[in-house]
């Protein structure tokens, strides 16, 4: 299997940094930006197999930028990160084609474990639409 | 089906009703040739009058059993005619009224157009810019969630835990059902097997479902989850305490638009685009009341095996 690569987008320093040093300890290839206009930006010229993506961030927030991403790169899947859920959020990002939903704190495990089923779920979606 | 059970039954005893009379009269000629001509005379004669009675009894049930097919798709257009009166109706609504408010507010801008404006009127002319703006998000909201009710998913598979799917939906649920005490009771089936299914698109019908419960709830009440297996199905089951759906609705809360909340709270298309993301996922969603509690339960079912 391919490495699988991850861009993280959140606007707090200290957590892209940790999350960082912690996912490419495990061997997934990891960019990270500050802002949702930032992660287009990159998304543009890189693609990526999963976007980490906080909810709410200053500027294009979390929904907004998830629209985007839809929008522009429908083979990439989301996983909506946020520390302070509402359902009403979450109802939103899960029905604009967010593929996980997951709430702060979290074990690297359970999130390493997500981006690999997010991985594999957009594989999936690729190879039907190749075949059909 | 009883119907066509029916007719098939009589049509095969059209024939082997009169081959045993037949048979009969055959065995009578050999054994007593004397009896005869006038026995078998009858016995023919009695084949005949059966074959006709019962051919007759057939055509029958034929023209029945077409004339009920035709009722059945009659029934199924007028269902069909009535949705989609509900669902103009929903449309018409949801959209008139943030038209209303955009007309009113174009209106007032041009009154303070109308003379030189002073700093007062520019003012209220950029917040009725505002106004405007948000009103054209919200019809646009409506239109992007009737298109993505109209889409057809690509339903992917990959192996998911039912209990952990909906487990993390909870885990958003239980931020706002903690300070309105609502107890959220999981009675999760711990052998529950993997099921091959589309996790992103599960997620979002539990999640519609808890939404819709803990609104019925709204406070100190109860929300209840069980997961299950049968033999080929695997299920999860959502009940609330709050007031519960009259058993006249309980086909219609799937229809779009259909929705009991007080107008801009929901748009009604919650519960129908999580009937169709089960439908296409191969299961069913029904919905019911338990018997001697209060409040609704919808049970949510898909195939253990897709494609079956």
């Amino acid at each position: 299997m391919t490495r699988i690569r991850v861009l993280v987008v959140d606007d707090e320093q200290d957590f892209l940094k940790l999350i960082k040093r912690r996912l490419t300890r495990r061997n997934i290839d990891v960019d990270t930006v500050a802002t949702g206009a930032e992660a287009l930006e990159f998304l543009r010229d890189t693609p990526v197999d999963v976007v980490i993506l906080d909810v709410r961030m200053p500027g294009l927030d979390g929904i907004e930028t998830l629209k985007e991403i839809r929008k522009r790169r429908p083979n990439t899947a989301v996983i909506m990160l946020t520390g302070h859920g509402s359902m009403q959020s979450g109802i939103e990002g899960i029905s604009h084609g967010a593929y996980d939903y997951i709430l702060k704190p979290f074990s690297i495990d359970d999130l390493i474990e997500r981006i690999r089923a997010a991985c594999e779920h957009t594989q999936l979606r690729r190879k039907d639409r190749e075949e059909a | 089906m009883n119907l066509a059970r029916a007719r098939r039954a009589i049509t095969l005893g059209q024939y082997v009703y009169p081959a045993s009379c037949l048979a009969i009269a055959a065995m009578a000629w050999e054994r007593d040739r004397t009896g005869g001509a006038a026995t078998i005379a009858a016995a023919l004669g009695l084949a005949g009058i059966m074959w006709w009675v019962l051919r007759l009894a057939a055509r029958w049930l034929g023209a029945a059993s077409a004339e009920r097919e035709d009722i059945g798709n009659q029934l199924i257009q007028s269902q069909k005619t009535l949705a989609l009166g509900e669902i103009s109706t929903g449309i018409a609504h949801e959209i008139n009224n943030p038209l209303n408010i955009i007309v009113q507010e174009a209106e007032l801008i041009r009154v303070n157009l109308n003379s030189d404006p002073s700093p007062e009127a520019l003012r209220e002319i950029r917040d009725s810019l505002d106004v405007i703006d948000s009103q054209v998000s919200r019809c646009s909201d409506i239109t992007h969630k009737l298109l993505d009710f109209a889409r057809s998913r690509k339903t992917v598979s990959q192996f998911a835990d039912i209990n952990r799917l909906l487990e993390d939906m909870l885990a958003l649920v239980e931020r706002e059902t903690g300070p309105k005490n609502i107890r959220i009771v999981r009675l999760f089936d711990d052998d529950m097997p993997l099921i091959k299914t589309d996790p992103p698109l599960l997620r979002q019908v539990f999640l519609n479902i808890l939404i819709n419960a803990v609104q019925a709830v709204e406070k100190d009440g109860g929300i209840f989850v069980t997961t299950y297996c049968t033999n080929d199905r695997a299920c999860a089951e959502i009940r609330d305490t709050g007031p519960g759906i009259p058993a006249q609705d309980w086909s219609r809360v799937f229809n779009p638009f259909f929705t009991t909340k007080p107008p801009g709270e929901g748009t009604g298309l919650g519960l129908s685009v999580s009937l169709r993301i089960i439908n296409e996922l191969g299961g069913n969603i029904t919905v019911d009341s338990p018997p001697d509690k209060r409040g609704a339960r919808f049970t949510v079912c898909i195939p253990r095996q897709p494609g079956r």
